[in-house]
């Protein structure tokens, strides 16, 4: 219970530094949000404390459905993601003396410590544990492995490549397997209540909206969004809180106001780059571009990317989906997931709309997934949009494998050779920077 | 030794070098000699017998043993699956231009994006990946039925035969034939003094992959009966070991492994018992698609797939038929499902009582020092 009191007091903490000495360099909306994850946490506790069951899951299985079935699911990565530095450390270690692989993404041998944590007691421990396996190895078998570890139910989906009716048919169908499988092996759970799943999707599509609006507001320039701003994962955990939407419409609200002020956050806007994959978690990594005048409106995974389906477009597949078919789309749509030209797809289109000058592209060690995809996708962009790409290895949470020099030293010298390259008399030169 | 017995050597000689670097294209070249076109496949999902049935020769790449990959580096950094590294630099370097195309399944991250490469470089003009399934379901076989109904169609349109379900059925008789007579191999590894090393059987498993299988079964059939007699310099070798790996397609591994002083008795491995170990059974009535989806997703799985159970019980099931006195797990360094795997592999062998040391390893053969000294260790802690 420790650990979720201390995430408690970690919001508690940043919601009143934000009353008392707010940062003029720090969205308003971040009140809000702390205060969301502040509660969040505190729901855990109580729920845990009340002896409501729980169940683990990874990627992005379908929680609102456990959620509608009486579980309270816990996406380990995401908690992971927001563990405090001291925690990080002693997860990392746990996975690795549990004999889990030390040269794996970070992310996901913190999700292996998050669960064993949860065997100690730091969590709630789950009675039923589902992934799906759609673009990330180490973060399935996480889940399987969880399961295993408690002995109770578990459950790995599997997706397809596509995004088409059949894929999500396959998909819905596997929901309805995974829905029959807690009915009847997870004790206390009930029987689904779509009115609730509906209930929760509302929340969704609502964030969603306002969050496309972000996106639109996004591409103004001088860009009004910071690139830790672009990188902020939604936070879907938090399925069943209309403040979510709040904390939206406030962000939105505030990058309007600094957009008709012509407020960005690069002094005066010389370039732009997309951010891909992710970037660590403990320092500003963008600070070296925009401190240059190169703002960072877009990150791959972050939000309003289509890597998510946007519930209720009906134009997608022709009319409108029950709520279990909406699940099942949300789990197909992955761009990760199968081949080069999903993902590319989503990069090309994003380049153009953003006017984007630049890749950087965050090489996690062991993310096998994105790793070893950079080099084929720096080649495209150069052919495709005629823009260069970065290269540069880092961690998400383990800051003592990072190495801020070197991260520093390759992302400024990228700046200054981008913005070298952007100068009209050097007529856009070609080639990425060594 | 006799002069028949010679001659069988010598025979059973040739075939275990059918795989060699030097020797690998040549029934690859000579089918394309005669007109015919072949098709490279990197995983143990991928089934031979629609390619054959396409009337092309299913060939399974195994990458360059040099040890550096500099050509592959232009798309994948040194830090990814070291097989995928040497298959690209293999690629790259025009030693698989006999290649009419190559055919992928969603293995693991670091394969899918290997066919992101090939694809995307267009050195051979036919690439696709078929999605598979990680679950073990009806549901599942139904899918991966699907994907391959898809691949088929696309092979006819490359090769201009049509893969009918006449001629499935004889390529599964043919394949099914090929998995009965390796069965036998691996059967009379169960002796105390087998007539091949861990390390020969390996060579025996990977010669299947590079002929046409017609020819495999032919000269493996001629000398099962030398085989059964075969004298070799093995004694009864303790201790017998299970090694488990993944595109572990270079015997010499095995070999540096039975020189450390053991007997690699049985595998857990792609390229070898994995490879044969289960008969596509065909129903009457039924589609032989099917029976190819549902035999491919239910033989002995890797770490990939979802159900470890199944894995782990199986080597279990094999550490007692070959009476081995410990298990090596043995993945290359990126291999991360089969490292994912492993705490879960370990506590449940050593649940039953079953030593497991998880040693990880190059490609291509590398650190042969660092590897005897561990090996040895592990074999020392068995006796
Ligand atoms: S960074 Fe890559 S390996 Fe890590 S969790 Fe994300 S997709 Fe998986
Ligand atoms: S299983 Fe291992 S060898 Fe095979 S593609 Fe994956 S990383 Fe490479």
């Amino acid at each position: 219970m420790d650990l979720l009191e201390k995430e408690i007091a970690k919001y508690e903490r940043r919601v009143k530094k934000i009353e008392d000495n707010p940062d003029p360099k720090m969205m308003k909306s971040n009140k809000l949000l702390y205060e969301l994850q502040r509660d969040y946490y505190k729901q855990l506790l109580n729920e845990w404390q009340e002896g409501r069951p729980f169940a683990y899951f990874e990627d992005v299985a379908p929680y609102r459905v456990l959620l509608a079935m009486g579980l309270r699911p816990i996406w380990l990565e995401i908690l992971g993601d927001y563990l405090p530095r001291q925690e990080v450390k002693e997860y990392l270690e746990l996975a690795r003396a549990a004999g889990f692989p030390d040269n794996a993404c970070d992310r996901v041998q913190l999700s292996a410590g998050v669960f064993l944590a949860g065997a100690r007691g730091d969590i709630p421990a789950p009675r039923f544990s589902v992934t799906l396996q759609g673009d990330c190895d180490g973060i399935t078998q996480v889940a399987l492995w969880a399961g295993r570890r408690f002995k109770i139910p578990f459950m790995g989906l599997d997706v397809p490549f596509g995004d088409d009716w059949e894929s999500l048919k396959y998909m819905e169908a596997q929901i309805r397997d995974m829905i029959q499988l807690v009915e009847e092996k997870v004790p206390g759970a009930h029987k689904l209540d779509e009115e609730k799943l509906v209930e929760y999707q509302e929340i969704e599509k609502q964030r969603q909206h306002v969050e496309a609006e972000i996106l639109e507001i996004a591409k103004a320039k001088p860009c009004p969004l910071a690139g830790r701003d672009a990188l902020r994962i939604p936070p879907w955990h938090i399925c069943d809180d209309p403040r979510v939407v709040d904390y939206y419409r406030e962000m939105r609200d505030e990058l309007k106001a600094k957009t008709s002020k012509k407020e960005g956050i690069a002094i005066e806007e010389k370039a732009r780059v997309m951010w891909l994959v992710s970037a660590p978690f403990f320092t500003d990594g963008f600070r070296f571009l925009e401190e240059r005048g190169i703002a960072v409106p877009l990150y791959e995974v972050g939000p309003g990317v289509p890597m998510v389906r946007q519930i209720g477009d009906d134009r997608q597949y022709g009319r409108h989906l029950t709520p279990l078919e909406e699940e099942a789309a949300r789990c197909v749509t992955p761009r990760w997931n199968g081949p080069l030209e999903r993902r590319w797809g989503d990069i090309y289109a994003r380049c153009k709309q953003y006017g984007i000058d630049g890749l950087v592209h965050f090489q996690q060690p062991g993310c096998q997934t994105c790793i070893a995809h950079a080099r084929v996708i720096a080649d495209k962009a150069e052919r495709e949009l005629g823009i260069p790409s970065l290269e540069v290895e880092g961690y998400c949470q383990d800051a003592e494998r990072h190495n801020e020099v070197e991260f520093a030293n390759k992302v400024s010298s990228f700046a200054d050779w981008l913005l070298e390259r952007k100068k009209p008399d050097r007529g856009g030169g070609s080639g990425s920077p060594k | 030794m006799s002069s028949r017995e010679q001659h069988a050597e010598e025979r059973l000689k040739r075939l275990l070098d059918a795989a060699s670097e030097q020797n690998r294209n040549r029934w690859a070249l000579q089918w394309k000699e005669r007109g015919k076109k072949v098709v490279g496949v990197f995983d143990q999902y991928v089934p031979r017998e629609i390619i054959c049935a396409a009337g092309m020769l299913p060939w399974r790449v195994i990458g360059t043993q040099q040890a550096s990959t500099p050509l592959a580096e232009r798309y994948r950094p040194l830090n990814t699956c070291l097989y995928c590294n040497h298959v690209l630099e293999s690629l790259l370097a025009g030693q698989l231009d006999f290649l009419e195309g190559a055919v992928f399944t969603d293995w693991d991250d670091d394969q899918r994006r290997l066919y992101d490469a090939f694809a995307y470089c267009g050195r051979l003009p036919f690439n696709r990946m078929v999605h598979l399934p990680h679950q073990d379901s009806e549901l599942a076989y139904q899918h991966y039925m699907k994907g391959l109904a898809g691949l088929a169609r696309e092979l006819e349109q490359l090769s201009g035969v049509s893969v009918t379900d006449d001629a499935l059925r004889k390529a599964i008789e043919v394949c099914n034939k090929t998995r009965r007579l390796l069965k036998r191999v691996y059967a009379l590894r169960k002796k105390k003094v087998p007539p091949l090393s861990g390390a020969e059987v390996l060579a025996l498993t990977t010669a299947a992959f590079v002929m046409p299988n017609h020819e495999f079964n032919q000269e493996l059939e001629a000398l099962l009966p030398y085989l059964k007699t075969r004298r070799t310099s093995l004694k009864p070798v303790k201790p017998r070991l299970l090694v488990a790996s993944d595109r572990l397609d270079n015997p010499t591994y095995l070999q540096l492994i039975e020189d450390v002083g053991c007997l690699v008795a049985m595998d857990d491995i792609d390229t070898g018992s994995r490879y044969f170990w289960q008969m596509v059974e065909t129903e009457s009535g039924s589609s032989p698609l099917y029976a190819l989806s549902k035999s491919y997703i239910t033989q002995p799985a890797c770490p990939r797939m979802f159900f470890w159970e199944r894995q782990v019980e199986q080597v279990i099931a094999w550490v007692k038929e070959y009476r081995c006195d410990g298990v090596l797990n043995f993945p290359q360094m990126y291999s991360f499902n089969r490292l994912f795997a492993a705490p879960y592999f370990k506590e449940r062998l050593t649940e039953v009582g079953i030593p497991v040391a998880t040693l990880l390893r190059e490609y291509h053969l590398s650190g042969e020092g660092q590897l005897r000294t561990r090996i040895g260790a592990f074999l020392e802690m068995l006796q």
